[in-house]
């Protein structure tokens, strides 16, 4: 039920990238001050096309093709966002964002705070992340917790076309810089759809994408494809369509840790999986939050299934790296049956 | 190589629209040879022979979409290798649905084709169940002393477990035995009336039906009754939904009938009792009742009543009153106790209504009790 | 020496020697060494040979993403062979004719963009072993390239190193910082910019206002200037007096290589969205290997005979090495963590378990799977 006349409902079928792209028109045209930069963003429409045909409908003004300097692109939307644009600024792949970080958490993140709310930079950067496409070397990483490490910084990753629109529309809305990761595994990978009635999502909330009552499967990105898979197989193959709670984390920072103690008090088990390095990856941060204030609710022990401490393999042996079904699978079943 | 299989052409793609084809089956072709071109979601692409030899068959005509790691060519008196060509494979491994002979990469494939729908809701789902507290190493005491803690009430800060209470239960344990874990049937009893007891807010009613004349089947003739009161008195033969606040008032009765095994409690469903005579509805109940003792009931029988009836009375002559309890979404519960004399020697018949207040009135309740005695009596009401 | 707005040229685009014409240049002496041209002419026949057969194998799926250096392969192979073995290569990702020069094999280029860490594990057989991996970063290795040519001069080596970049690195910081230390420094360097006009869909112009690349060096005080990067006489003429200037210790230098990317930018890109065909027509023109080829003939040095065997011994070499980077089996899944860390950290050793223990669960699991596909197939 759509109650909102100024936005009727208008479902449209649509893989994730192209959410992306129908959140990015919706803003555009709904507010002059949103503007666009990056690499190959305008006539090329993005080298995933989350930008096609963008410069064509909104002009070279607001869809800007930068020269190639990621510090640059970083440091112009500061600057922009300043200044009262609502600059969305696409650094091509995660493995090139290392150069906005001086701008990112020198400035854009501290802004608001080292002004005393005079100035601020409402911006978004989005980046497309994560393996499992045969890319080439440094296009394949998942490095997300070095921002949501970032005081001021929020950190945000869809994970269906439907959440990479409200949650888009949502990061563009929001006063404060927003670092939005894009699951490039699940660009294409599904067609959903989707309500483009420029309805936001909230950005600090996790999504429950399957209630259950014995095991909490807490993820995000990509990886929330194979959780999906396991999950709904487990639900059904128990004949109790309520056994695993799959949640979807969403907002990497903040991190919603209302809705996760909610379901850890319910489940008493968890199980966390991401595709990034183990060691001070978000699932450490989640995993610690349990152990301070939810331990008592455990009846195991929170387990982590994540990327090795490793440099990404190249793509040949990528799948030793990736997440499987079946890794989630045996991590879950062995959090079911081991006991404090 | 037999099949030559679509390779993911950019990066992360999936599939690709066949424009063009330059070979045909029966054709010689190359290494290297350009055989076809295909459209993917980033560019018009040309895909090349990987190998010499002849065509034996072409997969797929202009216009049709072909999905990564389908064969696009069948090369002539070739050994089928085992892997995609090449060194990188086309499908993800370790998929839990792996041994489905394929139908996986169907399925995968049909969802492309077709919208998915996406279920997922904001933050927290709201949900009673919250599961009982008690610190790893109590836990481990209780492993330790074979307490199963799910049986404990702890007395720690907000009822949290603690080691005394384990060690007390341990020690019951030791003078009383182990306690019995509730499984199958009295386990999802308990969960049912535990549920009931959070939402419902019940009222009993009571009665005492003189009988004109006495049935031969009291449980059929009540069933009838019940059939006839939820016609006029629709109010009773509701699903109510407390969180929205909503009800559906039902033009059908499908009576719920309380059956008692060793097991449990077990509620088959007698289905339009409305429409149905007394022959009928005996043959029918008779048939659940067997299955549930045989344990041959199919779950599908047990669920979807509009209404139960309880006959407690024909288990013990002393029975006459009870509070059962109303399960949601159901709004009420008729229980019948045994005959008894009253004043007159006449036969009179012991009525207990439990019905959810938030949704049924007194007065509705009263008057539902009114035509069950219409019923039973013959009374004929307008 | 401000960098000139008429690129160092000495061949037509016909091949023709611009001097014959009344043009501003003397043909260098090296014209007269043969088998020097056709050494240069036969390795970029190679390297175009080996474009097409890479970008054959990604359409096949038997390599990743790949970038081709196709008409700009006079820039790359002048590179290659201007380089002495103990000169230090700083390459990007577009320099297959350098790295074929320098002695990498074929099928360890192939690794590299098949996916496999161990195409950068070789030394090169002609070239230094500090030569340095692809560097995919934009204008990263530009940096690198400063410390290498540093550490050189403060071992007081005579050593040059040559580093290479597109014309979209040349809007980077990295580049821009590594000109002015290298200047500042006085650095034994020479960066190449391989202008092909075009960084994935932006175009030279939007790229920099300013008229030439060369001429970012000038705030650095570097010489720099702008060579016709088709043509291999101008290349490899601008190359050797570079890296002899900074083997002599006469500081740094820059060269704007200008050239045109005729392919896609890599296999993952459709070029057809953002350029005519026209322009691309055009610049097939002006394409380098012809252009070599006509003058080597007018020399006498080659003819259509030699033409033919060099094909041939071309696409020999390429089924050879396309053979030998086939029957390289993957690494073992554990290799992932053989060269983290010299020293290994016990905190790993889980990992190394798990890593084990779930290649197990995946492959056993594929091999089901794919009996259970045959069958049904």
């Amino acid at each position: 039920m759509n109650n909102n006349l100024e936005n009727p409902d208008c479902f449209k079928q649509v893989s994730l990238v192209e959410a992306i792209n129908m959140a990015l028109d919706y803003a555009m045209s709904q507010d002059e001050s949103v503007v666009m930069l990056g690499e190959d963003i305008g006539k090329n429409g993005g080298v995933f096309r989350a930008t096609d045909g963008l410069q064509e409908k909104f002009g070279q003004a607001r869809v800007m093709d930068t020269p190639l300097a990621e510090t640059s692109i970083a440091g112009a939307a500061v600057g922009m966002s300043v200044a009262g644009l609502k600059p969305i600024a696409e650094i091509q792949f995660m493995g090139f964002i290392y150069a906005t970080l001086e701008h990112l958490i020198c400035h854009a993140a501290r802004m608001r705070n080292r002004t005393r709310g005079r100035l601020s930079c409402p911006m978004v950067i989005r980046a497309p992340f994560g393996g499992g496409i045969h890319a080439p070397e440094h296009h394949s990483e998942s490095t997300e917790a070095l921002f949501a490490h970032i005081p001021g910084l929020r950190v945000v990753i869809p994970s269906s076309p439907a959440r990479a629109y409200g949650l888009l529309l949502a990061a563009i809305e929001n006063p404060d810089p927003v670092i939005f990761l894009e699951p490039k595994r699940l660009y294409r990978s599904e067609v959903h759809d989707v309500n483009d009635n420029g309805q936001a999502l909230p950005l600090d909330s996790c999504f429950t994408l399957r209630e259950g009552e014995e095991l909490t499967l807490i993820s995000w990105g990509a990886c929330i494809k194979e959780c999906l898979a396991v999950v709904d197989q487990m639900n059904a193959e128990s004949g109790n369509d309520k056994r695993i709670e799959l949640i979807d984390l969403a907002s990497i920072k903040p991190i919603d840790f209302a809705t996760i103690a909610h379901s850890i008090k319910k489940t008493g088990r968890c199980v966390i999986v991401h595709e990034a390095a183990k060691t001070c990856g978000v699932g450490a941060e989640i995993a610690a939050y349990i152990a301070e204030h939810l331990m008592a609710y455990c009846k195991s022990p929170v387990k982590r299934i994540t990327g090795f401490d490793t440099v990404m393999p190249y793509f040949r042996n990528e799948q030793h790296y990736l997440i499987s079904e079946l890794d989630i699978k045996a991590a879950i079943d062995e959090s079911l049956s081991s006991d404090f | 190589m037999r099949y030559f299989k679509l390779p993911d052409l950019g990066e992360g793609l999936i599939e690709a629209e066949i424009v063009e084809w330059h070979v045909k089956a029966g054709d010689q072709v190359s290494t290297d040879q350009v055989m076809l071109a295909v459209e993917t979601a980033k560019a018009i692409v040309e895909i090349p022979s990987p190998q010499m030899g002849i065509i034996e068959h072409t997969f797929g005509d202009i216009g049709d979409t072909v999905h990564i790691g389908e064969p696009l060519v069948e090369y002539q008196g070739e050994n089928d290798s085992v892997s995609v060509v090449g060194n990188l494979s086309a499908e993800p491994l370790g998929q839990v649905s792996a041994n489905n002979n394929g139908s996986n990469t169907e399925a995968n494939n049909k969802s492309q084709a077709e919208a998915k729908t996406d279920r997922f809701s904001i933050g927290i789902k709201s949900s009673t169940m919250i599961a009982i507290q008690a610190s790893p190493s109590v836990r481990g005491l209780a492993g330790r002393l074979g307490v199963d803690v799910e049986q404990i009430t702890g007395t720690g800060d907000g009822g949290r477990i603690t080691s005394d209470d384990v060690e007390k239960a341990a020690r019951m344990n030791q003078n009383l035995g182990d306690s019995e874990k509730l499984t199958g049937v009295r386990k999802a009893m308990a969960q049912v009336m535990i549920k009931s007891h959070q939402q419902i807010v019940p009222v009993t009613l009571f009665a005492d039906v003189p009988l004109t004349k006495v049935a031969s089947e009291m449980t059929i003739a009540v069933a009838k009754a019940i059939a006839f009161a939820c016609i006029k008195e629709p109010a009773l033969n509701v699903w109510f939904d407390g969180e929205n606040m909503s009800r559906r008032i039902l033009d059908f009765v499908d009576l719920g009938i309380a059956v008692d095994t060793e097991q449990g409690l077990f509620v088959p469903v007698l289905r339009q009792v409305q429409d149905r005579d007394e022959d009928d509805l005996k043959a029918g109940l008779e048939a659940l009742k067997h299955a549930v003792i045989t344990r041959n009931i199919p779950p599908a029988e047990l669920t979807g009543a509009t209404i139960i009836l309880s006959n407690y009375g024909s288990l013990n002559p002393y029975c006459r009153y009870g509070t059962p309890i109303v399960v949601p979404p159901m709004v009420a519960i008729v229980g019948i106790g045994a005959l008894y004399a009253g004043e007159d020697s006449g036969k009179v018949l012991p009525i207990s209504l439990t019905f959810d207040h938030r949704c049924v009135t007194g007065g509705e309740a009263s008057r539902f009790i009114g035509y069950i005695a219409d019923y039973l009596n013959n009374i004929k009401t307008e | 020496m401000m960098p000139h707005n008429n690129p160092l040229q000495y061949l037509s685009a016909e091949g023709e020697p611009l001097t014959e014409r009344g043009g501003r240049h003397e043909l260098p002496d090296f014209v007269n060494d043969q088998s020097l041209l056709l050494q240069a002419y036969r390795w970029m026949n190679l390297t175009r040979a080996f474009d097409q057969k890479a970008v054959a194998l990604q359409r096949t799926g038997i390599i990743g993403t790949y970038p081709s250096s196709l008409g700009q392969e006079a820039i790359s192979v002048a590179c290659g062979m201007a380089l002495a073995q103990d000169d230090v290569f700083v390459p990007y990702y577009r320099d297959h004719g350098s790295l074929l020069v320098r002695g990498n094999l074929m099928e360890h280029l192939l690794l590299y963009w098949g996916g496999d860490e161990r195409g950068s594990a070789y030394v090169a057989k002609a070239g230094s072993a500090l030569d340095m991996p692809i560097c995919v970063p934009i204008a990263t290795q530009a940096s690198h390239a400063v410390g290498i040519a540093s550490a050189l001069k403060i071992q007081q080596k005579r050593q040059a190193v040559l580093c290479t970049l597109g014309d979209g690195a040349s809007s980077k910081g990295d580049f821009l910082e590594a000109l002015n230390l290298a200047g500042s420094w006085h650095l034994p360097v020479v960066f190449v910019i391989n202008n092909n006009q075009w960084a994935i869909s932006v175009p030279r112009h939007i790229q920099s206002g300013a008229p030439t690349l060369a001429q970012k060096a000038s705030a650095a005080a570097i010489p720099s200037m702008q060579v016709d990067g088709n043509d291999f006489i101008a290349m490899y003429e601008a190359l050797t007096e570079g890296l002899h200037r900074a083997r002599q210790r006469k500081g740094p230098m820059l060269i704007e290589a200008i050239s045109y990317r005729l392919s896609d930018h890599t296999t993952a890109d459709d070029a057809s969205r953002y350029r005519g065909q026209e322009e691309v027509d055009k610049a097939w023109k002006n394409e380098p290997i012809k252009r070599l080829q006509n003058f080597i003939f007018q020399r006498g040095y080659w003819d259509k005979k030699a033409e033919g065997c060099l094909q041939d011994d071309c696409q020999t070499q390429l089924e050879k090495s396309v053979q030998a980077y086939k029957s390289i089996e993957a690494e073992q899944p554990e290799a992932m963590f053989d060269y983290m860390y010299q020293t290994w950290p016990a905190a790993l050793d889980d990992q190394v378990v798990t890593c084990g223990e779930k290649y197990k669960r995946n492959y056993l699991a594929a091999q089901q799977h794919s009996s259970g596909f045959n069958k049904g197939a």
